[in-house]
């Protein structure tokens, strides 16, 4: 150990080592702990208040059965277990993995009610929603989280470090590398078994995610020989704030028009009304169901993509339709449902909105965009949680499966149910194996590579490789995609792998919050994550849940009810495919026109049941 | 029409005490920059090896950790609206010793 201890700052030993301070993390912690593993929980930030889990506004769900057996007496009885497990595995158009599927929706009802309790105990307030959901705000999701941390004696928090990659011994993980980012010590932390909560990726410009939606978790699991999926695969959120600048990234439209008080008109940049080129079953889908970030991805991004988005690339909120008391009206109801939270009119998350009150009384619209807000691809699990490689476990948005090609239920529930059983199943390995001792060897390659920016003496701040990989994003990995742009954006990200990420160099060689530094360690993982779901989008010559593409409009169940996986093979990144099991819903063959084809069809087999409460981030 | 941003600058690793550096940001009028943005702005066009707290950020009021002085007064950096003109002073949260720069720990 004394050779360990010359190249690190500190090393700390423990059975389970949990990375991330969002609610997988705490979830993933707490079972552990009550496994009786010694746990440490490292956060990239503070502990409930890391990562997008305090993004999210927010909401937990489970079946309505089980939501009025838990003293919910509005819950909707006939939403059943098996109409959830419908709905996402039909609505993730047939590419999650049935079991992960299955999974979520059986251990929901015990994993919610258990967080309703925690978020009660640390006094925050939360909604019921029929048919089984509880809206709250983000705060009050990380407090929550937080809350099951400090109830649980025995979890060594370490916050504010950043673990930048994955210990290994021969096939086996045996611990982690981290940088304290206030101080800049590195620290090597000893585990028996690692869980990776690290959330997803953020690979655009423009964003309403946590600054560190890096993808870190995803990268660091592919360098240590896990396999990735579905990496093609993101969420998009219609009616995100692109202006005034101060609010850029609010979502606080989208909440408004989901709640549905005082609908505003949706116009293009041309001043055309965009809802009137839709049908009136699918314009019902986006205004009355799980289905409208799909439904308005597809129709606002074909309208943006094709030149006639606003200024800067969205689309208007218009108001002045809108009859003074309609827009009063709804106005004061949303300000009721906010006030739960916010306590001040107009307040939102932490921001003041009441400009744009005084916008839509003016008759300005609101200039909204599609932002991403959630990956679901990322590391490939079982139903324990493992990632394949011995010692290394994964719970929450960082994994792949569970959701297909589009989320049609709570991204907040998968934190909770697949954090826990992340943690059980990590506490579990970790009874069994012996703590395998680091030695320099596992180290140093490391070690080295993330110093390496501190020993160029000139070349480009690791910020700009972080923005460029994003404006390569942007340019063809978008809402809209078609081949030709997307072999560019390709072309762009390996120029700056090969070319711009050796050269990353340093304003300031100081250790202590060096922000140029933890950003070379992030654009590493970035592009890791950038390159999978851009070489996967080109693969997959269909379109499919949030993946549009304009020269493959079809939905082609003939050939494409395959996941996309990516893994390291002899250093470079391998793309192969494969289909996810189908142990109780086969998917439809043929092809079918577009994506809303499939939408307006899928509704229909599973109109027996439509949940008409959709508030969620 | 631009802001000048004068900015407290200290690190332990180098420097003896704290000192200021001036920086002149050219705001698009109506924009509404908050001080983050105009952080950013520093540190992607004039100076990257400012130190201000990025690292963990929601940049919506929620988590509250980006707290620095600005003009004197405690606020959250993400949330406070700039002038587009005249002068704006930026020092490390009080009561906290100095990490770096705008960095208080």
């Amino acid at each position: 150990m004394a050779n360990v201890k010359g190249i690190m700052d500190l090393v700390v030993k423990t059975d389970v080592l949990v990375v991330g301070g969002g609610g997988a993390g705490a979830s993933a912690a707490v079972a552990a702990r009550r496994a009786n593993a010694e746990v440490t929980l490292a956060a990239k930030g503070g502990l409930g208040k890391s990562g997008n889990t305090i993004m999210a506004s927010a909401s937990v769900g489970m079946d309505g059965e089980s939501a009025y057996r838990f003293g919910e007496k509005k819950a909707d009885r006939k939403f059943t277990k098996d109409v959830l497990f419908e709905r996402i595995v039909k609505g993730g158009f047939y590419l999650s993995e049935q079991d992960l599927a299955r999974q979520y929706v059986e251990e929901a009802a015990k994993r919610v009610q258990e967080f309703i309790q925690l978020g009660r105990r640390a006094k925050q307030r939360f909604m019921f929603l029929p048919p089984g959901s509880w809206f709250t705000s983000g705060r009050a999701i990380g407090l929550a989280c937080r809350q099951g941390v400090l109830e649980t004696p025995g979890i060594d928090v370490v916050e504010d470090v950043i673990i930048c990659d994955l210990i290994k011994k021969e096939d086996k993980v045996i611990g982690a590398l981290g940088v304290n980012v206030y101080t800049g010590e590195l620290v090597a932390f000893q585990a028996k078994a690692v869980v990776l909560c690290t959330g997803g990726y953020q690979p655009f410009s423009f964003k309403c995610t946590h600054s560190g939606t890096t993808g870190d978790g995803m990268a660091m699991a592919y360098r240590a020989g896990a396999m990735l999926a579905d990496m093609e695969f993101l969420l998009f959120l219609p009616g995100v704030l692109l202006s005034p600048q101060f609010h850029r990234g609010s979502i606080f439209p989208f909440i408004w028009y989901v709640a549905g008080f005082a609908r505003p008109e949706v116009m293009n940049g041309a001043g055309d009304r965009i809802t009137d080129h839709m049908s009136p079953e699918l314009l019902e889908m986006a205004e009355g169901s799980e289905w409208v970030k799909l439904v308005y991805t597809y129709f606002w991004g074909k309208d943006i993509a094709a030149g006639r988005g606003t200024a800067n690339g969205g689309v208007h909120f218009d108001f002045s339709k809108l009859s003074r008391w309609r827009y009063f009206s709804g106005a004061f109801k949303a300000m009721v449902m906010l006030k739960q939270w916010y306590r001040k009119s107009w307040r939102y998350q932490g921001e003041d909105m009441s400009d744009l009150n005084k916008m839509a009384l003016k008759g300005i619209p609101w200039e909204v965009g599609l932002s991403s807000e959630y990956s679901m691809g990322g590391i490939i699990v079982d139903a324990q949680m493992w990632t394949g490689v011995p010692g290394l476990f994964a719970g929450g948005e960082v994994t792949s499966g569970v959701f297909g090609a589009s989320r049609m239920a709570r991204a907040l529930t998968e934190m909770l149910v697949q954090g826990h059983r992340a943690g059980v199943s990590a506490a579990a390995y970790a009874r069994q194996v012996d703590s395998v001792e680091i030695g320099v060897d596992q180290l140093a390659e490391t070690r080295e590579r993330i110093l390496r920016p501190f020993n160029q003496k000139s070349g480009i701040s690791p910020s700009k490789v972080h923005a460029a990989i994003e404006s390569a994003a942007d340019a063809g990995f978008a809402f809209v995609r078609e081949e030709i742009g997307l072999r560019s954006t390709l072309q762009e990200i390996e120029r700056i792998r090969d070319e711009n990420m050796p050269r990353m160099a340093l304003g300031s060689q100081a250790r202590a919050y060096n922000y140029e530094w933890i950003e070379s360690m992030q654009a590493q993982n970035l592009i890791t994550c950038v390159e999978a779901g851009v070489k996967a989008a080109l693969m997959r010559r269909e379109s499919r849940g949030f993946h549009i593409r304009t020269d493959c409009p079809e939905v082609d169940n003939n050939n494409w009810v395959e996941r996309i996986i990516v893994s390291e093979e002899n250093g470079r990144m391998a793309v192969t495919k494969r289909k996810p099991v189908f142990t109780t819903l086969a998917p439809h063959s043929g092809k079918h026109a577009n994506i809303m084809h499939y939408a307006v069809e899928c509704e229909k087999e599973i109109k027996n049941y439509n949940p008409s409460n959709i508030l969620d981030e | 029409m631009a802001l000048t941003v004068r900015v407290s600058r200290f690190d332990p690793s180098v420097d003896r005490t704290e000192y200021f550096d001036a920086f002149e940001i050219p705001i698009p009028p109506e924009a509404k920059w908050t001080v983050l943005d105009v952080l950013d702005y520093i540190h992607f066009h004039q100076d990257s090896s400012l130190s201000y707290y990025r690292h963990s950020a929601c940049n919506r009021g929620v988590c509250s950790r980006c707290a620095a002085r600005i003009n004197g007064k405690l606020g959250l950096v993400c949330e406070y609206i700039v002038p587009v003109e005249g002068e704006l002073v930026l020092e490390p949260p009080p009561g906290k010793s100095v990490v770096k720069d705008l960095v208080g720990k």
